[in-house]
């Protein structure tokens, strides 16, 4: 907790959760440089920056330099910073849960996730406030990773449980052949939709996700899975599905998801 | 005997924590397969790439989020047992503290409201204030930004702001001669 060393300098505290493993928690290396530099400029126009919106701005600053400010105002007992810490984080929160096109209003669902989210990180403050909240410390860590966790807790809450285990209306079933390789035919499908949805226009971006998600949730999981390298052996495991029935819905997804791409793209 | 299963929490979260290293997910899903569904589930989330310019808020939320805003601050504590170095100065004893510091009582002002960015005050002009105070640094540091006194520091120089700011800019601000300046920001790396 000690920020100064009595000699006037200011130092980062370490954070204080540990993985199963018993590591620590740690900032990423650029967060910690952007905190060092960030310690000598006038707090207004810290303030300033962690105001910016845009994540293009260069002056933009991720969320993890505004949880630990935060915090900081918090261990030097100035309620007045904090409160426009506290502000500016929980609209950094309520801006990354779920939301439909830019100027188009929330949804009923999109607005009680994004209470959802508020709220839920709002609960972790008061036990940081009062000493020192350990859940609180993904958020310094991994800002952006920690509020899809928000987000994926928020769809399973608000949304309508579904059954995952009758196809829905986008489901094709492909022809069938039991001798598939499925290591080959992974090879084949190379193609990482994921990547198409995150390196153009936002527009795009967001009709490539809406194809994504708009799969019946086990053919996304599988399209999780082969971006992320898992064999399918082990996907077949963990999905409980028959090798040949893996390759369908793989097939299925990839189909759906380039046709809703191909359509967005005309 | 095997060691305890770690919640689906603990392990939610280290795999954040791990997830810039190749093979993350297959790593994750072969160590707890009992999580793999969620496991899943969160590493798609993950990859959704955010908006650049999120939508503002409108009038509704602002208010809403005002509201979130007021109820966190109920949390904020009131510091028993920490003492408020400030709480018992009266108007002249901001008058000795000033002449033993050898600034105006505006400066004492100033890093009582939490006005001097901390990490740029030097360390032993801080031992002095807190020894002048009657307590530690520590105490010092504990006592600034919190609620103020009825004490008074009227004052001829205090530096009229509301955001911290360089405690070097607090002093050229209250005229603190150059001199005197120089002297006290010495020992300053």
């Amino acid at each position: 907790m000690a920020e100064n060393d009595g000699e006037g300098a200011e130092t980062i505290p370490p954070l204080r959760k540990r993985k199963p493993d018993q590591t620590l928690y740690t900032r990423q290396p650029e967060t910690e440089r952007l905190l060092a530099g960030l310690l000598g400029l006038p707090e207004r126009e810290v303030l300033e920056r962690a105001a910016i919106t845009r994540r293009s701005d260069p002056g933009w600053l991720r969320g993890e330099c505004l949880v630990f400010m935060m915090r900081r105002a918090s261990r030097r007992g100035d309620k007045r910073s904090y409160q426009r810490w506290c502000r500016l984080l929980l609209e950094r929160v309520r801006a990354q849960m779920p939301h439909g096109r830019s100027g188009t209003p929330l949804t009923t669902v999109e607005l009680a996730m994004a209470e959802y989210g508020v709220d839920r990180f709002a609960k972790l403050l008061g036990p940081d406030l009062s000493g020192y909240n350990e859940s609180l410390d993904i958020y310094e860590a991994v800002f952006d990773l920690a509020l899809a966790r928000l987000r994926t807790d928020a769809l399973k809450t608000t949304l309508p449980k579904r059954d995952d285990t009758k196809p829905r209306p986008t489901y094709v079933e492909y022809g069938s052949d039991p001798r598939v390789d499925l290591e080959v035919e992974q090879a084949k499908a190379e193609e990482d939709l994921f990547g198409i949805a995150r390196g153009n226009d936002e527009d795009f971006r967001l009709r490539a996700w809406e194809a994504i998600d708009a799969l019946p949730t086990e053919q996304n999981r599988i399209l999780t899975m082969m971006r992320e390298g898992v064999p399918p052996g082990e996907m077949a495991k963990i999905l409980g599905l028959e090798p040949k029935t893996l390759y369908n819905r793989k097939m299925a997804a990839l189909k759906a998801v380039r046709d809703a791409i191909g359509s967005a793209g005309q | 005997m095997s060691a305890e299963e770690p919640t689906l929490d603990a392990v939610l979260e280290a795999f954040m924590m791990d997830a810039r290293q190749d093979g993350a997910l297959a790593t994750y899903l072969q160590r707890h397969p009992q999580y793999s569904l969620e496991l899943i589930d969160l590493s798609h989330e993950m990859h959704r790439a955010p908006a650049d310019e999120p939508p503002p808020l409108d009038h509704a939320a602002r208010t809403s989020m005002d509201a979130v805003v007021a109820r966190v601050l109920e949390a904020w504590p009131v510091r028993e047992g920490a003492r408020n170095l400030f709480a018992e100065l009266r108007p002249a004893d901001y008058g000795r503290v000033s002449k033993t510091m050898g600034v105006p009582r505006g400066v004492i002002g100033a890093v009582k409201d939490g006005l001097a960015i901390w990490s740029t005050i030097p360390g032993k002009w801080l031992a002095r204030l807190a020894a002048a105070l009657g307590g530690t640094v520590d105490e010092l540091r504990a006592s600034i930004g919190g609620a103020s006194p009825q004490a008074s520091y009227k004052s001829e120089a205090r530096p009229e702001r509301k955001d911290p700011v360089p405690f070097e800019q607090l002093l050229i601000e209250a005229r603190v001669d150059d001199a005197r300046r120089a002297e006290i920001m010495e020992n300053h790396d």
